[in-house]
């Protein structure tokens, strides 16, 4: 891997994303309103059960939620961009490994999420004085890389369907998150889920950050083998969707998808 | 040594064969003229060598070398495909340039947007660019690395007479230091750049050699009375 060509790259997605009203949208507004409305109605509910801690754990779900998605539409929708502009042709004639290729969206998507997810913790502050801080810089910043790693996961899966099957398949690229969120345990806990459906959930590294998260939240403790089993399975993921991609860019060459527009 | 050398290639799109085995060479400071009519298989065997496609057999050694191993050294321009849109051209440029770990790009970049009387528009989207203009700005990306080889694959569509014989003129002045595989529909380009021919015809070659020599074969005046009656001898 070459430094210089992963700097290139992000170098690349980063004059498209000063020049690309929606790209800013992503980063601030989206994850705005989404905490506006998630922190509103969470008063309201707490007002009825009288429970401090439903707050904490919906605007933590909601932030921590967000660093995720960001990281995982990235990948997708900075790939994208070059088959918007029939440029696909033009980056694989260079000498850009799929490796440098990854690692530069990667770097790109992660500055992105902490970005927002930094402006969502000032809001929730300013707003509903809720410091999600609290649970401990450390802890706070193994939740959120788990994640990124796991949107990087969904995002490498992604694009390689997008280079498998064309751009029709595009649309998964701002959707599959929200696929993933019911069975995250985001804003309710995994035993609110019916059994086998935790068993499905049980196998998502999300499930045991949200639910770390709430323990963090209401006794300030840290389940460690919980956390050591979220990074294990993303690892696993992360090697599989790795060569899936990688299968799915010598798919593309063998029958001619990176030459022309993939319809 | 060839500087490429392309033995036996193949390729099928499903029940088309595209190449049916195709062999050539390049050699050092050599402009070689891929000719034949559409869908001959000039793009095929094009964006093989690009490393866009795989072949299903035969092989492909540029500068002695696989073409993964060889694209530092290479470059590519093709009508069909462009820059990025919502970059400028000199966003474009320097992108490309960084990508290749071209030394002292602004200066680089500074000389191709003069060599094409690009400088004006540098700071204009790539997208809000005519034709042309878009032609010559992919042709900047195509010089960005000086490459050693380079391929053109009808690079010079859409440019006005003027810049078309000044295109010409630079792509001539390139042989010194670059290998080139060229392909274009105007027979007059391709009598005046290319030292070689090779005519494709239904994904095989069907001649290879001096231009001159195939007008004296079949006893025509011009290429491109060679190449009409070629094409319609096979239909």
């Amino acid at each position: 891997m070459k430094f210089y060509r992963v700097n290139a790259l992000i170098l690349k997605y980063w004059y498209i994303a000063s020049r690309r009203l929606d790209r800013v949208l992503d980063t601030f507004y989206w994850p705005l309103i989404g905490l506006l409305v998630w922190g509103f109605t969470t008063y309201y509910i707490s007002d009825l059960v009288q429970n401090n801690k439903v707050v904490d754990f919906l605007l933590g779900g909601a932030i921590l939620w967000t660093v995720f998605i960001i990281a995982q539409t990235d990948i997708g929708i900075y790939i994208l961009e070059d088959f918007w502009s029939n440029n696909v042709f033009n980056l694989f004639a260079s000498p850009v490994k799929n490796s440098e290729l990854l690692a530069s969206i990667a770097i790109f998507g992660l500055i992105r999420s902490a970005i927002s997810f930094l402006f969502l913790i000032l809001i929730a502050y300013l707003l509903y004085s809720f410091n999600l801080f609290k649970i401990g810089v450390l802890f706070l910043g193994i939740f959120a890389s788990s994640l990124i790693l796991f949107g990087w996961v969904v995002g490498i899966f992604v694009t390689g369907l997008i280079f498998r099957y064309g751009v029709r398949v595009q649309s998964f690229a701002w959707t599959i998150g929200w696929l993933i969120q019911p069975f995250s345990a985001v804003f309710y806990p995994l035993s609110t889920l019916p059994v086998w459906l935790q068993k499905i959930s049980m196998l998502l590294p999300t499930t045991y950050i949200f639910e770390g998260m709430r323990n963090a939240l209401s006794s300030y403790s840290i389940d460690w083998k919980s956390l050591i089993i979220s990074f294990t399975i993303n690892i696993l993921l992360l090697i599989l969707a790795y060569a899936f991609f990688d299968s799915s860019i010598k798919n593309a060459k063998k029958k001619g998808r990176l030459t022309r527009f993939l319809e | 040594m060839p500087v490429i050398e392309v033995k036996n290639l193949t390729k099928k799109y499903g029940n088309t064969e595209a190449l049916k085995g195709i062999s050539f060479n390049v050699e050092e400071g050599e402009i070689l003229g891929l000719l034949g009519p559409n869908g001959a298989g000039k793009s095929t065997a094009i964006d093989i060598l690009a490393g866009l496609l795989t072949q299903d057999s035969g092989e492909v050694k540029i500068l002695g070398k696989y073409v993964e191993e060889a694209k530092q050294d290479m470059n590519i321009v093709a009508s069909y495909n462009w820059l990025t849109g919502l970059m400028t051209v000199e966003q474009n440029l320097e992108v490309y340039g960084r990508l290749y770990g071209v030394m002292d790009i602004d200066k680089r970049i500074s000389y191709l947007l003069g060599l094409f009387e690009l400088t004006e528009i540098k700071n204009k989207k790539y997208q809000k660019l005519s034709a042309g203009q878009q032609t010559r700005v992919n042709l900047c990306k195509g010089l960005i690395n000086s490459p050693k080889v380079l391929l053109l694959d009808e690079c010079t569509a859409s440019l006005d007479p003027h810049l078309a014989d000044k295109t010409r003129k630079i792509i001539k002045s390139l042989k010194k230091n670059t290998s080139i595989l060229f392909t274009s529909h105007n027979m007059h380009e391709v009598e005046e750049l290319c030292d070689r021919i090779a005519f494709l015809q239904k994904g095989k070659i069907v001649w290879i050699g001096h231009a001159k020599k195939l007008k004296e074969i079949h006893k025509k005046r011009t290429l491109e009375e060679v190449f009409i009656k070629l094409v319609r001898d096979e239909l």
